[in-house]
């Protein structure tokens, strides 16, 4: 029987998680089932990538369409808090990067405070998304496609600007939670169970990947969006 | 690990496959250097901000203009080697096994093949073949979308102000305007310099004056919504006599 234990009792008895942990029975070994599981979660990553491959293609082809439109409506975002983002994000990164290096090395205590680190990072770069830029666009009438009501648009195609704006950032934001529940996921049974150590960190490992996926999406919006003219 | 050379049957590895040494344990990346990456990657940020905001500043203050590709091409170069930067050493991909690098480019491949495609089919809206004229029928939906009204602050005034719903005809920005004026009771001259209030610009500078899409490139057969203006089949340039 070769099963994960860390949901019964026996996960009181003090030993970590990750040395309880046996690999699945049709696994050679345990480095076999972690390169199995790698190798499917790259193939997610892919498709992934293709998704938001589709909606950077409707930025080239618009922006290509409608150079100025592009242009104006860029000039409403402001390049502060979009830089305080993409900081944000890369911090988080290099926090989840170290909280693998400290499973790697069974650091627990300093694997539960990268993670603490970059969950927070999640959610601050989610708060300051909603509550600096989409709700006071919102308001003043600034949002996508037919839903859009300022009167004061410096392109008649503004509206499309702004459609390629809220599609791209708010599909990247619903990854940005998606990921910080992932990362959630993980702390608790990191304090739980102390489930990732040297021989085990499998999903953590795939959360990170992840999360770096997310990051990396940002570090092209964000030039894309916040810094042409 | 070296070749068994014993042979013993293990029925769970029959050919041996756990002897070819493949499984060198996982690379472990020192704190140096994850740390000197998130530096690396954060002046790269400060890096593309400042390349922007100096174009700009070449522009306006000192009237160079600059070729618009080189905002692009500059922002993606350095967005290019971030990401690089993350793949490779966040996400390990330098030490791991090459098929997750072919799973990337396969992605990459077919990036360009949405871009390449969806910009073949843009580029060619308004051919058409002198022998398959006679077949060419209207297309499209013929009028915009009705817009559903919306209730927004003005941020030039900081009223409440709500555009019923209703259809239009024309772009929809024209629209939002004509019916912007109509509901705050505004004269044009009002409306203009509200217009530039909200849009950060002088009235008094020419080259800020209100676009009118003139530097956009033409096209032909897009499907009219938004900005819903008379069809432009009849463009010289693609007319089928053309070819």
């Amino acid at each position: 029987m070769t099963t994960m234990d860390t949901h019964s009792k026996s996960s009181d008895t003090g030993t970590p998680g990750w040395k309880r942990y046996a690999f699945a029975d049709h696994f050679r070994n345990a480095e076999d089932e972690f390169d199995a599981c790698k190798l499917g979660f790259w193939l997610f990553l892919a498709t992934e990538i293709l998704l938001f491959s589709g909606l950077f293609c409707a930025y080239a082809m618009f922006r290509l369409l409608y150079p100025e439109a592009f242009a104006a409506g860029s000039h409403h975002l402001d390049v502060f808090y979009g830089g305080i983002n993409t900081l944000v994000l890369l911090l988080s990164s290099f926090t989840v990067a170290m909280a693998i290096r400290c499973a790697q090395r069974d650091n627990q205590k300093w694997l539960r405070i990268n993670l603490i680190i970059t969950i927070f990072c999640a959610f601050l770069f989610f708060f300051i998304k909603i509550a600096f830029e989409y709700i006071p666009k919102w308001q003043q009438g600034i949002r996508p496609g037919i839903l859009y009501s300022n009167p004061f648009a410096a392109h008649p195609q503004e509206p499309t600007w702004w459609s390629v704006y809220y599609g791209a950032t708010s599909v990247h934001a619903l990854h940005v939670l998606i990921g910080a529940g992932l990362l959630s996921w993980c702390l608790y049974r990191s304090i739980r169970f102390k489930a990732y150590g040297p021989k085990h960190y499998t999903m953590l490992e795939n959360a990170g990947l992840y999360w770096h996926l997310v990051d990396i999406i940002w570090i092209f919006l964000f030039p894309l969006l916040y810094l042409i003219h | 690990m070296h070749a068994d050379t014993t042979h013993a049957f293990d029925p769970n590895d029959p050919h041996h496959f756990g002897d070819l040494g493949e499984h060198k344990g996982h690379h472990i990346n020192s704190t140096r250097l994850l740390v000197t990456i998130i530096l690396t990657l954060v002046f790269f940020t400060g890096l593309t901000i400042f390349a922007s905001r100096f174009e700009t500043f070449l522009s306006s203050d000192l009237g160079w203009h600059l070729p618009d590709w080189i905002n692009i091409v500059i922002a993606m170069s350095i967005a290019v080697v971030k990401g690089a930067l993350v793949i490779m050493f966040f996400m390990g991909l330098k030490h791991e096994n090459p098929l997750y690098t072919v799973i990337l480019l396969f992605c990459m491949f077919t990036f360009a093949l949405f871009l390449g495609f969806t910009g073949l089919d843009l580029d060619n809206r308004g051919h058409v073949d002198s022998w398959k004229q006679s077949s060419i029928t209207e297309g499209g939906i013929g009028g915009p979308i009705p817009h559903p009204g919306g209730t927004f602050r003005d941020k030039t005034t900081g009223e409440l102000v709500t555009i019923p719903a209703g259809g239009y005809t024309g772009a929809l920005t024209e629209h939002l305007r004509t019916q912007y004026i109509a509901q705050t009771g505004i004269t044009e001259e009002e409306y203009m310099r509200r217009w530039a209030k909200a849009n950060h610009v002088h009235l008094e500078d020419p080259a800020h004056a209100r676009s009118d899409a003139n530097r956009s490139v033409p096209r032909v057969g897009l499907t009219g919504a938004l900005d819903q203006t008379e069809p432009t089949a009849t463009d010289d340039s693609n007319a089928p006599s053309g070819h």
